[in-house]
């Protein structure tokens, strides 16, 4: 450990010194502190911080040609010491221009010259952990709660003092040109590679970025207080992990894995329900990505020319970091989501440098490929168009797959009866083309659905499974009601049709039912897992679901009782039925896999609300 | 043939990478169907390509890649003399074979399905793939003429496969359904007993089919007679009432008890040229926990509370993960170069492979028992479905690790 430190501790400080001024100052201090003064001169500021930074970038390699890279590096960390110190006083238009403007000169000419020189900064044997442990302290004192949290006055003069140990850290480095090259290796990426997959990465980071920032909720769940702690871990683990696995040449795999989880951290974002989880995955696709990015230049890419890894570092964040950060801003401001569409070419940017080889190798094979990829889709009466343009309720139950979780078979002389009957006899089922008997019922039986459930009932357990059926793992089908989309309810027509001529029988079924109990149940807690959602957690009938339906669910304790009238000799019973088998040609489901022990329970229950 | 002479498109290791890049992709969208399972919300972020739409992928992919293809690749090393010329052609068969599956993905993604399970060819792709299937009969049916010392032993076997792909072109028709047994919904007992059987004759067939000579030709003759009195068995239960309750259905479907012990017998007693016995232990012992698995399960009073339950799901792992995968490895290592058939007996992937084979029976067995008793106070649906996802993970990571070594 003292030998790494030895070795590596002032590019570790270096590395680190310079992504916290640009996650704490560039990110969020100069931006908090300019929306409080000239709010309408944000996006003027940013342009001009994103064209000095290129500007900067790219007259980099010839100022290191010039002065060298010791020089060069400490008058970058003045003038970013300078530019956060200058910022709090700041009030006006043209100081803010001028600070952006040195912002970006400043932290384009720092990232360039350290990334280039990090040969003479980093052990050959370390390098990676270094870059890692450099990167992952940044980020996770970014988010330390007390950093994080205070004034913008405060980051700026903490990232101001962060740039001056890192100034005080440089000794006398050597030169590139001194320093022998490094043994090629065929697992290192090429420069156009990198740079489109960098530059694809930081859109991605920038966009996703933006929408956690500018959605309270997300925010709050992302960076709250509570959360902070689990981000600078994250941060710190993934950004270390990516460090070993560079060093040990697995480039696609760090690259790749940050894509995927970005990607993922992405599509999460897109969905309210789900977003939350995107606040997990976010540091530790972004972690992974910038350890790479910072080794980029020198480690991951093959050059003859000593001079070539700062050029390399010039285009590579000119165009993927600060083109790529702008637009991918830009991107989530104007969509506010992440489309799939970015998500799919991104991916092909991933995949298609890894593939086109193969195919000069395997001209024959791609000819099958492609061939036969023509004659299916040449010869297919619809194969590129949605199951809703010609189909009827039945085919879409098959296209959603609905057979492999829900059985259409009521087996004679079993439980099933009582549960999902009437029996309706094999033959008339081996009629239908296909047979969709199923062989799993992850769910019920939907062969009589139509007796038991309504529409109303189906459509909002279709949009929202888990809100009727807490413990279900039934997927959203939310889209199939989505615009003009007619499926969704082309399904429910179909389902509710099942079982519509047995319904006599069924009824049969449910009069000769009588609970059998056994034991006991706690019905208050029964009722508030079963029933409180449409009736109300005290029965009023007015649950939050209680408007959903074409009638409001009944009021348990002040009536009308209508199908369980006050001193009908079978009270009890007419309740438990109610309960169990639900009342057909109304909104109210039946309760079929709740025990008789339960249902008897949940019938006192709604007995004594009375 | 020995590695060093193996041509690129040498059709046996072809239709080998092909098999396991199917495996690694089955496996993979195996591991999501359960995540999806442990946690719905998250198919969100696929929008339409919901649960139901992925699984045809799974099912499809492990039985007509990686199931199918090993299988294809015994062939062509039946006539590995007289397909070396044809080696281009039959490497290209493959990738036809495989192209129709990753098309098939597309379409069975895109809600283009027939509804049959395991016969899921719908529209130009029910044409398609038995015609790539065909393809490659004509490329093994050359290969036999060219080859100096054909057999007319050949000839059956050569017509029972040009019937494949005419056969499932018929039976993918969605108005084409297997007999059903009524008190339960699902196959009758004499079509689960032929269809082991099917398998008691390919597992009979390896040690001739590799041209391995037997120590014990009377114990040959004596199994095969066995084998044809309860091939025969099979045909008259086909006549008796399908109930899984009907004593005739149960003692015939008892029959198969007998070959987990004759089976491992008769591979004793061959004369392996290319001994794998790890994994021919393996596949012995799956197949006799699948038997004895598929006849408790077939039991009245079992069958009727774990019909529909993750136990069933339980015993299709146990066909596929357990006894199927042992048996292709152990044909693959049987065809392939030994540098490359080496692959397969690195011991942490084949522990892991078995562990995760076995904690994944246990764990979809202990929930289709507690499903088959809706009432029960344990739930454990999380816990076991989580340690199910991580059984699948470690699936997944061997096969990708098994992958990668026979393409490196």
């Amino acid at each position: 450990m003292i030998t790494f430190l030895r070795r590596n501790g002032s590019g570790i400080i270096l590395i680190a010194a310079t992504y916290f001024y640009f996650l704490i100052f560039a990110q969020f201090a100069f931006i908090e502190l300019l929306n409080a003064d000239l709010d309408s001169a944000l996006k003027p500021m940013m342009a001009a911080m994103a064209v000095s930074g290129i500007i900067g970038s790219l007259l980099t390699p010839r100022i290191l040609h010039r002065f060298g890279a010791t020089p060069v590096l400490r008058m970058a960390l003045i003038g970013c010491g300078a530019t956060s110190a200058l910022a709090i006083p700041a009030h006006h238009f043209a100081t803010y221009l001028a600070i952006s403007v040195g912002l970006g000169l400043s932290l384009g000419i720092l990232t360039i010259s350290l990334t280039a020189n990090l040969r003479s900064l980093l052990s050959s044997r370390s390098w990676g952990l270094a870059i890692g442990c450099g990167t992952g302290l940044a980020y996770a004192c970014a988010n330390l709660p007390p950093i994080f949290a205070t004034t913008p006055e405060n980051q700026a003069l903490l990232s101001a003092a962060c740039v001056l140990i890192a100034f005080f850290s440089i000794g006398k480095m050597k030169e590139n040109t001194e320093i022998p090259p490094l043994a090629s290796s065929s697992k290192t990426i090429s420069f156009p590679l990198a740079v489109l997959t960098f530059l694809a990465l930081v859109w991605l980071d920038s966009a996703a970025f933006f929408i956690i920032q500018h959605t309270p909720a997300l925010k709050s769940s992302s960076w709250g207080q509570s959360h902070l702690w689990r981000n600078a871990a994250l941060h710190f683990s993934f950004a270390l992990l990516a460090g070993y696995l560079l060093q040990r040449k697995r480039v696609t795999l760090v690259t790749a894995g940050a894509f995927v989880i970005l990607t993922i951290a992405s599509l999460c974002l897109n969905h309210p329900d789900i977003a939350l989880t995107g606040g997990w995955l976010y540091p530790a696709g972004v972690s992974l990505y910038s350890t790479a990015l910072v080794a980029c230049p020198v480690y991951l890419t093959r050059f003859k020319n000593p001079h070539s890894p700062a050029r390399a570092a010039a285009i590579l964040y000119s165009v993927a970091g600060w083109f790529g950060s702008a637009n991918g801003i830009g991107m989530a401001e104007n969509l506010n989501h992440i489309p799939l569409l970015f998500l799919a070419i991104a991916g092909c940017i991933f995949l298609l440098p890894n593939l086109l080889p193969h195919f000069k190798s395997h001209r024959a094979e791609a000819l099958v490929v492609l061939g036969l990829t023509a004659i299916a889709f040449l010869f297919s009466a619809s194969p590129g168009k949605s199951p809703a343009q010609a189909l009827t309720g039945h085919q879409i139950y098959l296209s959603e797959g609905c057979i492999h979780c829900h059985s259409r078979y009521v087996r004679p002389d079993s439980p099933d009866l009582i549960m999902w009957g009437p029996v309706v006899p094999l033959d008339q089922l081996k009629k239908e083309a296909p047979v969709t008997i199923g062989n799993r019922r992850a769910g019920p039986d939907l062969l009589n659905v139509g007796n038991r459930r309504s529409h109303a009932w189906l459509k909002q357990h279709f949009i929202d499974p888990q809100s009727l059926s807490p413990e279900s793992s039934m997927p959203s089908y939310r889209h199939l009601f989505e615009g003009n989309d007619p499926r969704g309810e082309m399904l429910i027509d179909f389902l509710t049709r099942q079982g519509q001529a047995n319904f006599a029988v069924r009824v049969e079924i449910i009069q000769g039912w009588k609970p059998a109990p056994s034991g006991s149940a706690d019905g208050k807690s029964l009722f508030a897992k079963n029933c409180a959602a449409c009736h109300g957690t005290e029965g009023r009938g007015n649950g939050p679901f209680s408007k959903l339906w074409s009638k409001p669910p009944a009021n348990l304790i002040e009536g009308p009782f209508i199908y369980s009238r006050e001193g009908s000799q079978n009270l009890d019973l007419s309740l438990a039925r109610i309960i169990k088998f639900g009342i057909p040609g109304t909104d109210m489901p039946g309760h079929e896999t709740l025990s008789d022990d339960e249902v008897v329970a949940l019938a006192q229950r709604v007995k004594i609300m009375r | 043939m020995n590695q060093k002479s193996l041509p690129t498109s040498d059709p046996i290791l072809c239709g080998a990478r092909h098999a396991l890049f199917w495996m690694v992709a089955a496996n993979s969208i195996g591991l999501l169907l359960s995540l999806l399972l442990l946690a719905p919300k998250f198919g969100l972020i696929f929008g339409e390509l919901t649960y139901g739409r992925w699984l045809p992928l799974h099912l499809n992919w492990q039985l007509y890649g990686w199931t199918a293809l090993p299988l294809v690749a015994w062939l062509f090393f039946l006539l590995k003399e007289s397909t070396r010329s044809l080696a281009r052609a039959s490497s290209l068969g493959i990738w036809a074979w495989s192209t129709c599956l990753l098309l098939g993905g597309y379409f069975w993604l895109s809600g283009h399905t027939s509804g049959k399970i395991f016969l899921d060819w719908t529209g130009t792709m029910r044409v398609l793939f038995p015609t790539a299937i065909l393809s490659l009969w004509v490329i093994l049916a050359l290969a036999w003429w060219k080859d100096e010392k054909r057999s007319l032993i050949a000839i059956p076997g050569l017509l029972v496969l040009l019937a494949v792909p005419f056969a499932l072109y018929f039976a993918a028709d969605p108005a084409i359904y297997p007999a059903v047994d009524q008190s339960t919904g699902g196959p009758t007992g004499a079509s689960l007993l032929n269809s082991t059987l099917s398998v008691v004759f390919l597992l009979l067939l390896v040690p001739r089919a590799l041209r391995h000579p037997p120590k014990s030709p009377a114990l040959d003759r004596k199994l095969r007679a066995f084998f044809i009195l309860n091939f025969i068995l099979g045909i008259y239960a086909e006549t008796l009432p399908s109930s899984h309750h009907h004593p005739g259905q149960i003692a015939c479907l008892g029959t198969l008890l007998i070959w987990p012990i004759l089976l491992p017998l008769y591979y004793s007693r061959q004369r392996w040229t290319n001994p794998h016995p790890r994994w021919q232990r393996a596949l012995l012992v799956w197949f006799g926990i699948l038997v004895l698995n598929g006849f408790t399960s077939f039991l009245p009073g079992i069958l009727d509370r774990i019909k529909f339950t993750d136990a069933l799901v339980a015993h299709s792992h146990l066909a596929m993960a357990g006894f199927t995968t042992s048996f292709l490895i152990f044909i693959l290592q049987q065809i392939l170069p030994p540098d490359r058939a080496k692959i397969f007996d690195h011991t942490p992937s084949f522990i892991s492979w078995h562990l995760a084979t076995a904690g994944y029976l246990t764990l979809m067995l202990a929930s289709g028992i507690l499903e088959s008793f809706p009432n029960s106070p344990l739930n454990l649906h999380y816990l076991l479905y989580g340690l199910r996802s991580l059984c699948g993970l470690t699936l997944t990571l061997v096969s990708i690790h098994w992958w990668r070594d026979l393409n490196s």
